[in-house]
C-alpha cells in the first residue's frame, strides 16, 4: 500500500505540469553544437523562446543581439561571459535575470 | 546597673528604649525593586561591523509565471490573451526603462481571389505589440497592399507567415479561424 501511493506520489511528480521546467514547446531553439568544439560531455543549450516573452517583446532581442534566422548567430561561452550574446542578460549584475554562473549550467544546459 | 537591667527584663527580645540607638533596627525597605536590579547592564556581544550591501533585486519567477499562461485547445500559449489580460506585460528591451513604439492599430483584409471565404483579418495591432515595423517591412512583406503574394504552401513550407507562424507563434485563439475569420463562424 505504502509502496503504491510512493510510487504514484513518484509518477505524479514526473507528469506534473511544470515538473520539467523546458518541456519541449513551440519556439524552443535546441542550439546545434559545431563537431569538436567544447566540452562533448556538456549538452548544448536550449532556448526556451516561451520564457523569455514572458519578459520581453521580440524586439528586445531581434535584431539587435540575434537575427531572427535560427543557428545564424554563434554563441561560445566565452561570448556570454564578456556580455555578448545571452550575456547581455545573463551576467553578474544580477538586475535582469540569473548569472550564467558554474552554478546554472543546468538551466541551460540539459 | 546593667546586671539590675538585665535582671528585670530578662533576655527579651525588644532591647530597653536605654540602649535602643545600639540596637536600632534598620528602616523598612519600602521596595525590594532595589534588590533584583543587576549591577550592570546584561553583557551583549558587539554588533558585526556593517558591511556594504549591494541592492539585491528581487527578479521574477519567469518559468513560473510562463507555466501559468492561459492556452489553447491545442496546447498552445495565448499571448495575445496574455497580455490582453495583464498577465504579462512584456518590455521592449532589456533596460529597465525601455519603451517600444506603440502598437499600430490597423486591419488588413487579405481576401483569395475568388475565395472570399478564406479572408484573413491581418491585425497589425497584434503584431507591433511584439514587433516592429521593420521586423517584416520589406524583407517578409512589402508595404503596398496586395503586392506579396501570400499562400499557405509558403507558409507550410516556412515562408511568409510561416517564418514565425509554425515555429514560434502559434495561430490563436487556435488553428485556421484564428486568420481566417470567416472559417469560425
Amino acid at each position: 500500500m505504502i509502496r503504491a501511493a510512493l510510487l504514484a506520489f513518484v509518477v505524479a511528480l514526473a507528469v506534473a505540469p511544470g515538473a520539467a521546467v523546458h518541456a519541449v514547446e513551440m519556439g524552443d531553439v535546441k542550439l546545434a553544437r559545431k563537431a569538436g568544439v567544447g566540452d562533448a560531455s556538456i549538452p548544448p543549450a536550449t532556448f526556451p523562446h516561451g520564457v523569455h516573452r514572458v519578459a520581453f517583446k521580440c524586439t528586445a532581442c531581434h535584431n539587435s543581439l540575434f537575427p531572427m534566422t535560427a543557428g545564424v548567430t554563434p554563441i561560445s561561452m566565452e561570448m556570454i561571459q564578456d556580455g555578448k550574446a545571452c550575456g547581455a542578460c545573463h551576467n553578474d549584475s544580477g538586475k535582469v535575470t540569473f548569472p550564467s554562473s558554474v552554478a546554472n549550467c543546468a538551466r541551460c544546459h540539459q | 546597673m546593667l546586671a539590675v537591667e538585665v535582671a528585670l527584663t530578662g533576655c527579651g527580645t525588644r532591647p530597653p528604649a536605654w540602649i535602643s540607638p545600639v540596637f536600632e533596627e534598620p528602616p523598612a525597605r519600602t521596595s525590594d525593586a532595589g534588590n533584583k536590579r543587576p549591577r550592570r547592564p546584561p553583557y551583549r556581544p558587539p554588533a558585526p561591523p556593517s558591511e556594504v550591501v549591494s541592492e539585491v533585486v528581487a527578479l521574477p519567477d519567469w518559468s513560473g509565471i510562463y507555466r501559468t499562461l492561459p492556452r489553447n485547445e491545442d496546447g498552445q500559449v495565448q499571448w495575445v490573451k496574455a497580455v490582453a489580460d495583464k498577465l504579462i506585460e512584456p518590455k521592449a528591451g532589456i533596460e529597465a526603462d525601455a519603451k517600444g513604439d506603440e502598437p499600430t492599430d490597423l486591419d488588413v483584409e487579405l481576401v483569395p481571389k475568388g475565395q472570399p471565404e478564406f479572408k484573413v483579418v491581418f491585425s497589425h495591432k497584434v503584431h507591433t505589440t511584439w514587433m516592429a515595423c521593420d521586423s517584416c517591412h520589406t524583407g517578409l512583406f512589402e508595404m503596398e497592399h496586395g503586392k506579396t503574394v501570400i499562400t499557405m504552401d509558403k507558409i507550410n513550407a516556412g515562408a511568409s507567415c510561416g517564418v514565425c507562424h509554425g515555429k514560434v507563434a502559434a495561430p490563436e485563439p487556435a488553428a485556421c479561424p484564428a486568420c481566417h475569420k470567416e472559417m469560425g463562424k
